[in-house]
């Protein structure tokens, strides 16, 4: 609802247009609210009114700290990739989310933590011409 | 050779999610520039189809469509990998792919004048109509939960008007933002709602000690048995028609014939119950669709210069830079040219189906990595993928919001399909809305007037009772 209200609140300071017959900026926003708040509406009176049974394994399941945890820790690399650049941002990144995913063994965390970044900014930089960040390595990196 | 190259290089596309084949083949297009034009076409075709069919395969493996078109495969594909049937899965991905193709190979070659002429035709309110047809699927994949899954339309087509009015160009909800004016672009999306709760979702269940069947399975057998090609007729025919139909109308690409084509196979089927937990033929029809696509955009492109989908607009431009105009007098100019690449075409659909089945266990063993490996390479390429989209990091932020977009609305039990499907369609409804209505000065009546937007029209209500009636005959009987 507050989602809606908001966009509603937006949608009325769209600007107007005069030309005639013809629908305005706002006009279909406008539809996209009424049909929010309908179903918004809808949405709660089943929430209050009618039992669900909510059998979700997301929900129930007590490692919500360490998704939580993975996605602190994906943004952590999306942030820091402009400044850093992809190999630099990407090392601690895959290290951490391959120690996340089980994997122990310092040698693989250590192989896979430099070879993934590598392999992937060679293939994308010079293979497909992808313009990744080189960061604190431009001088040094093709 | 070209064919063939393009057709391996199209699947290796097609698989990584984040990669498209319209990056695929931007990618490639410098190469073309130095070759003969029917080379470069046959190599732009080849990843084009194989690119479609690629697409299914990390859609089936890992429940990441490596491409939008694949994402109604996902649907039964993925349920059958963890069944331990991600053999029979992908054995059946690549014969609907090939024969989808092979079927708009047919229309290309014989009804290609007939067919463009029809879909000239189509005005602002048939294109809605249509539209807002392919939007009524949603209550086929809402049909769990009504009011949620409409909410979740509802949200995808509020996100849709972010950036530019398609009709006025006044920036709207980009809050002062450069980087908003152009949108929310749906790759970004559809990474992010896709591929950031499955590496969250999977990272729960490894932590949870649950055993990893989609790694441990092994690609046994690939080709179905006689009963289940049997079981693929219908869906294979409901897609391939669909497919190539749709591929002809511009803007109508493979995401929506896929889910068109997945929804009235379901409803066709006496076995509605199995669609959705891993059923062949749930995967049969949309990828019949997403290869019947490719032939029929190349219709349009071919006899009127019109691209039926982004690829084929990037296949006009590769025309344009070896000096050929796409068009009704390419065929009375260049007759040999055409239908070259008509041919090339039909040659990459075959190699697509060779390559595929022979090469599919070495391609499929890269998926089959330890998820300590692979699933921090998928982050990262999920990154990647956003970014190269249009080189702006603002692209990897806004697939960081729709992965936590996703999550939430798992953890809700709100669809994704629908705010997908939403994301795809929004901005054609509106667009077509507002011309309609711009050209009828506000006389809504046009949309009834018009025998084609009727035709959709009705098919809508027909989908939409349909749809509720499916639901409240299986809650009666479940």
């Amino acid at each position: 609802m507050a989602v809606t209200a908001g966009y509603a609140y937006q949608t009325s300071h769209l600007p107007e247009r005069t030309l005639p017959n013809t629908p305005d900026p706002s006009f279909f926003p406008w539809i996209n609210t009424v049909l929010a708040l309908v179903l918004t509406c809808a949405l709660l009176y089943q929430g209050l009114f009618i039992k669900k049974n909510n059998n979700n394994p997301l929900v129930k399941n007590r490692k919500n700290g360490l998704a939580l945890l993975a996605l602190a820790v994906f943004l952590v690399f999306i942030i820091t990739l402009p400044y850093l650049g992809f190999i630099l941002a990407a090392i601690p990144f895959v290290a951490v989310f391959m120690w996340f995913y089980g994997e122990q063994r310092k040698t693989v965390l250590i192989i896979g933590a430099l070879g993934i970044p590598v392999i992937l900014y060679v293939l994308f930089r010079h293979g497909f011409g992808v313009m990744l960040p080189r960061g604190l390595l431009a001088g040094l990196i093709a | 050779m070209a064919t063939a190259a393009g057709s391996l290089l199209g699947l290796i596309v097609g698989m990584i999610p984040g990669m498209t084949i319209s990056t695929g083949i931007i990618i490639v297009l410098p190469v073309t520039f130095v070759l003969d034009p029917v080379i470069s076409v046959s190599l732009l075709l080849g990843l084009y189809v194989g690119g479609m069919m690629g697409g299914s395969f990390a859609a089936v493996l890992l429940n990441i469509p490596g491409t939008p078109s694949a994402s109604a495969t996902a649907i039964d594909g993925y349920p059958m990998s963890v069944r331990g049937e991600a053999g029979l899965a992908l054995g059946t991905a690549i014969i609907a792919s090939f024969i989808g193709g092979l079927f708009s190979f047919f229309c290309l070659y014989f009804i290609a004048p007939l067919l463009a002429e029809v879909a000239l035709q189509f005005r602002a309110p048939d294109l809605f109509s249509l539209v807002f047809f392919g939007l009524t699927i949603i209550c086929s994949f809402a049909a769990k939960s009504l009011v949620k899954g409409l909410l979740s339309a509802v949200i995808g087509l509020m996100l849709v008007t972010v950036g530019m009015d398609p009709v006025m160009g006044t920036a709207r909800f980009t809050f002062g933002e450069v980087n908003m004016m152009g949108g929310i672009h749906f790759l970004t999306a559809m990474i992010g709602l896709f591929a950031v709760p499955q590496l969250i979702e999977n990272l729960i269940s490894s932590q949870a000690g649950q055993s990893d069947e989609r790694a441990q399975s092994r690609i046994i057998s690939l080709l179905p048995n006689l009963k289940q090609l049997s079981r693929m007729i219908k869906p294979v025919s409901i897609g391939s028609i669909t497919g190539a139909f749709l591929g002809i109308l511009p803007g109508v690409g493979g995401p929506i014939a896929a889910f068109i084509s997945y929804d009235y196979t379901k409803k066709l089927s006496k076995n509605q119950q199995d669609f959705g937990k891993g059923c062949i033929e749930g995967i049969a029809a949309p990828e019949s669709a997403n290869n019947a696509v490719t032939g029929g955009a190349l219709i349009p492109m071919m006899t009127l210069g019109i691209p039926g989908d982004p690829v084929t607009a990037i296949l006009i431009g590769a025309l344009m830079i070896h000096g050929l105009e796409p068009g009704p007098l390419l065929f009375m100019e260049r007759g040999d040219f055409a239908y070259s690449v008509i041919f090339a075409f039909f040659w990459a659909n075959i190699f697509n189906l060779i390559i595929a089945l022979s090469a599919l266990r070495l391609l499929v063993k890269l998926l089959a990595t330890p998820k300590a490996l692979l699933m921090p390479s998928i982050a990262i390429l999920c990154v990647v993928g956003s970014y190269s989209l249009r080189n702006n990091f603002f692209d990897v932020y806004v697939m960081f919001f729709f992965g936590l977009l996703g999550l939430a609305m798992r953890w809700l039990n709100m669809p994704i399909v629908p705010l997908l499907l939403a994301l795809v369609l929004g901005g054609q409804l509106e667009e077509h809305l507002r011309v309609a209505l711009t050209g009828s000065r506000g006389d809504v009546s046009i949309f009834f007037t018009s025998p084609v937007s009727l035709l959709f029209l009705i098919l809508s209500m027909v989908s939409i009772i349909w749809s509720f009636y499916s639901a409240r005959k299986g809650k009666k009987d479940g």
